[in-house]
């Protein structure tokens, strides 16, 4: 029996590396990265996935290999013990045991240093993306970001941004000159209006504003690499730099590029449907067209057809 | 006059009644079967829960006849909110009255007492009252069910103010929030808070008995691990515990008494309601309830890594690898486990900063776990390996404990946490860690126990079929969840529908559901296997039927009351497996002197 058992580890395990070499091919895998950080958080998962998955295959495959060289006979008898022989090829990797003292030393120091590699390694990636002073390096002179104020609730993403004239004020502070106003955007008699719609331009830093009126939410962007708890009782800045668009001019999505900012945090029983999405205009003008659509619409009265949309 | 109880030697009390032996029971072995007893029942309810929940999630629509009762207005239809309840309750029932009273609950009375050489624990009493505190806890978690608004739906992590939000004083307990936040989330938090009490009287006695009961000649250094994991983990729900009891308050204070720990200065506004300004901080629960949880994990995980270890060294026929390498591994896992449980708020709102000492912390602590599989690896080497069905579910426990532990490293990991934080694939790190570990050693040890408890085997054939089909099924259910959360399918969602993203799953969840339904099923084998063994199973009269060294196997089989005919005197460690001369076994027990140089020291 102790074949067939060796033989129904290895595989199972042969099965569930096998899933994750398949899994991209058949498109159950992460969806490409299109913000500035989010290839530096797909390197990091790659390479812990390579060192656990070396880990995973050596350690595995050792278990499997003792359990097949060593696999008893039923009745025991004293000098039973050391019968079994590993195969030949694993015989030099499974002798370290041999040397218990060695070996103890080696396989705490090696794993420990792998391991503060990989955590040493995550650092400043995590402080480029939540670090708040270290927004700016994302921020080129002579620029400010495009602030928005999102305010969940249950179950939809509420968002406001400074109308046309406040944009173009804002605009002209200088991120470098010590004073960061457009940290201090706070909501606006004129401040146009959209539900479940997050608007950005490529290549130029988003800074939300994100806070909620009830319960916890989570701002969840995942073609951004992008999640964050919204807090009742707090406001929390979230930045982000998108590098490609999924608009046209008309402001409408591409084909295949629906970006979703699904809630990640569970809100209740809405939450699987509390979903906005994410607009990424190609320039800035065109992102000023949707903008001065809005407010004109806003002025004369009549709803931002965004706003029934996000609600079918 | 009376004599005093403690001069009077045990055996000489009078025989307790049936309710006195078999109900209110003082001796340690009774009250571990009662345990036993007690999570198996939940394991099927908690079963039956997560089977909803799958089949909400492969078919959304379904209508499920038996259900049509309990939701005369949707037809069967599990509606969003009775799934929120279905995974809030799986998650509970799984943790609180499950793997904590199996591992600490039932093993930790049945095993300390016995595997120490102790003739009961220290304080019988207390532990009676130990396990009776779980009635109430049960009553509450199961009369949640039949609250008006439902059961508790805010997740097992209940994070305010999705379960705390309330109307206020004198405006009823029902909540704004969410309809299981009011009745329902009240019965959830006086079921956790009792089961606290439980496990607190637990860990007390464990603590002392372990300290101050050992058997002549049973060092430290020569405790089974086991009893090792049990100690260390008793020290953990003795400090942790109180921090969850104090949580748990605070939010039971704001829900019935109009306190505001979680309620922000702001206030909150649910549609035109507004709470009115509070003086607390929603994520003050996060902290204190994860300083306990966290430290939960370890609780529900050492327990089973000490009763694999002991039974990985009796079936290979080897010492244990690295004997004090793993008790420090094990300490060193429960000491760090104290300052890690911020890696639960990465994205919660906390300040980043702290999240960067959290990580590295968090990714430290895989290190003692890397240690103890090596040892257990080492363990087998030059072994004579026994595939009985207490040694493949340790075995199964050693491989799939691996994968858990290795996709603990992503979540740790902050920037790749942005990534998967809230995915199933914290989902499916959770089920290694909780199903494949910690459930593999709790099956481990009902089959290794079986005979002590019962004076009967349980069926190896059979145990061996279902150690099969729950090893292919275990992996064919939890590990695709590994790829739905890479391919962003979110946690806690009622319709795998609810993005593009998630749609695109929809096949991969049908296969993971029709799998977990099988992997369910399969139970039923476990479930037949036990209870008929304990009537029909083959008799066990030896002693020590597995040949192991630990002294419950030198008592009667079953132990009488007061446990040993014969009072254990130890001369050496638990693992001396090897050659002696002029022995025929190649084991040798706990009270049996040493000739000649020990295997342990050889190896």
């Amino acid at each position: 029996m102790g074949k067939f058992w060796s033989f129904l580890f290895g595989i199972t395990m042969v099965a569930c590396v096998g899933l994750f070499v398949a899994a991209p091919f058949v498109g159950w895998w992460m969806v490409e990265p299109h913000s500035l950080h989010a290839s530096r958080v797909d390197n990091l998962f790659y390479i812990i996935l390579v060192v656990t998955g070396i880990f995973f295959i050596l350690t595995e495959g050792v278990l499997v290999a003792l359990m097949w060289a060593y696999r008893g006979t039923p009745d025991l008898k004293a000098g039973d013990i050391h019968k079994g022989e590993l195969p030949g090829f694993i015989r030099p990797l499974a002798n370290v045991f041999n040397t218990p003292h060695k070996i103890e030393i080696a396989w705490t120091l090696v794993p420990a240093a792998i391991l503060l590699y990989l955590g040493m390694a995550q650092i400043s990636t995590w402080a480029d993306i939540k670090y708040l002073s270290r927004m700016e390096k994302q921020i080129k002179d002579g620029e400010s970001p495009i602030v928005c104020d999102v305010s969940a609730r249950q179950f939809e993403w509420r968002v406001r941004y400074p109308n046309s004239a406040r944009l173009k004020e804002m605009q002209t502070i200088k991120a470098n000159a010590g004073k960061r106003d457009w940290e201090k955007f706070s909501p606006h008699y004129d401040d146009v209006h959209v539900v479940n719609e997050v608007h950005a331009v490529k290549n130029k830093p988003v800074l939300v504003h994100l806070s909620t009126r009830d319960v916890i939410h989570s701002f969840n962007l995942p073609h951004m690499r992008v999640k964050q708890d919204a807090l009742p009782g707090k406001m929390i800045p979230v930045w982000f730099t998108p590098i490609s668009s999924n608009v046209d001019k008309e402001g409408k999505e591409l084909p295949g590029k629906i970006w979703e900012l699904p809630c990640a945090e569970l809100c209740g029983w809405g939450h699987v449907r509390m979903v906005g999405r994410l607009y990424v205009h190609e320039t800035m003008d065109d992102y000023q067209a949707w903008l001065a659509g809005v407010e004109k619409q806003q002025r004369n009265g009549t709803s931002p057809p965004q706003a029934v949309a996000a609600n079918q | 006059m009376s004599v005093s109880p403690s001069t009077a030697p045990a055996h000489a009390h009078h025989e307790p009644g049936f309710l006195g032996k078999y109900v209110f029971s003082q001796d340690h072995k009774i009250i571990g079967i009662q345990f036993l007893f007690t999570s198996l029942i939940f394991l099927g309810i908690g079963g039956i829960l997560a089977l909803l929940v799958r089949i909400k999630l492969a078919w959304p629509m379904a209508e499920i006849p038996i259900l049509r009762d309990y939701f005369p207005d949707n037809a069967g239809v599990i509606s969003d909110t009775a799934y929120n309840m279905f995974f809030t309750m799986h998650a509970t029932i799984m943790i609180f009255f499950v793997i904590i009273p199996f591992l600490t609950g039932a093993f930790g009375n049945y095993c300390i007492p016995l595997m120490i050489g102790a003739d009961d624990m220290a304080f019988p009493k207390l532990n009676m009252l130990s396990y009776w505190f779980m009635w109430p806890a049960i009553g509450f978690a199961v009369a949640g069910f039949f609250v008006p608004g439902g059961h508790a739906g805010a997740g097992w992590t209940s994070y305010p103010t999705l379960a705390s939000g309330s109307l206020g004083v004198g405006q009823g307990i029902e909540s704004p929030a969410f309809p299981g936040s009011g009745w329902g989330q009240f019965c959830w938090l006086m079921a956790a808070l009792l089961v606290g009490v439980s496990s607190m009287m637990g860990s007390v006695n464990y603590i002392t008995t372990i300290i101050n009961m050992r058997a002549p000649g049973m060092t430290l250094f020569r405790m089974p691990m086991t009893i090792w994991a049990m100690f260390i983990t008793a020290i953990l729900q003795a400090f942790a515990l109180p921090v969850l009891t104090v949580a748990l308050v605070f939010q039971l204070m704001d829900k019935t008494m109009g306190s505001t720990f979680f309620l922000p200065p702001s206030g909150l506004d649910f549609g035109n309601y507004h709470s009115g300004p509070g003086g607390g901080q929603p994520l003050l629960w996060q902290h204190l309830f994860w300083f306990y949880s966290h430290p939960a994990v370890y609780i529900m995980i050492l327990p089973a890594m000490g009763i694999v270890s002991d039974i990985l060294s009796t079936f290979a026929r080897r010492p244990l690898f690295g004997y004090r390498a793993m008790i420090y591994s094990i300490a060193g896992i429960a000491g760090l486990g104290f300052i890690v449980w911020g890696h639960h708020m990465f994205q919660s709102g906390m300040d980043p900063r702290l999240g960067t000492g959290f990580m590295v912390a968090t990714i430290m602590i895989a290190l003692p776990s890397a240690v103890k599989t090596f040892n257990w690896l080492g363990t087998l080497f030059r072994g004579n390996l026994q595939f009985t069905t207490p040694m493949l579910f340790s075995l199964g426990f050693v491989s799939l404990f691996i994968i858990g532990g290795l996709s603990g490293i992503f979540m740790a990991a902050t920037p790749v946490d942005i990534k998967i934080h809230d995915t199933y694939f914290i989902v499916a790190h959770i089920h290694y860690v909780l199903f494949t570990s910690s459930l593999f050693g709790i099956f481990a040890g009902i089959y290794y126990w079986f005979p002590k408890m019962f004076g009967r085997f349980m069926s190896d054939k059979w145990g061996k079929v279902h150690f099969f089909l729950t090893f292919v099924l275990g992996n064919f259910t939890f590990f695709p969840m590994h790829i739905l959360g890479v391919a962003e399918m979110r946690r806690r969602i009622s319709t795998p529908q609810g993005t593009i993203l998630e749609g695109g799953l929809q096949n991969l969840n049908i296969f993971v559901s029709i799998s977990a339904i099988a992997l369910g099923l399969v139970q039923i084998i476990f479930l037949i296997n036990f209870l008929g063994s304990i009537f029909f199973g083959k008799r066990c009269t030896e002693r020590n039927p597995w040949k192991s060294n630990t002294l419950e196997w030198s008592a009667p089989t079953p132990p009488g009351h007061g446990n040993f005919d014969i009072p254990p005197v130890v001369y050496h460690g638990p693992y001396e497996y090897g050659n002696f001369e002029g022995k025929a076994d190649d084991n040798l027990m706990q009270t049996e002197k040493a000739v000649g140089v020990l295997p342990s020291q050889t190896h």
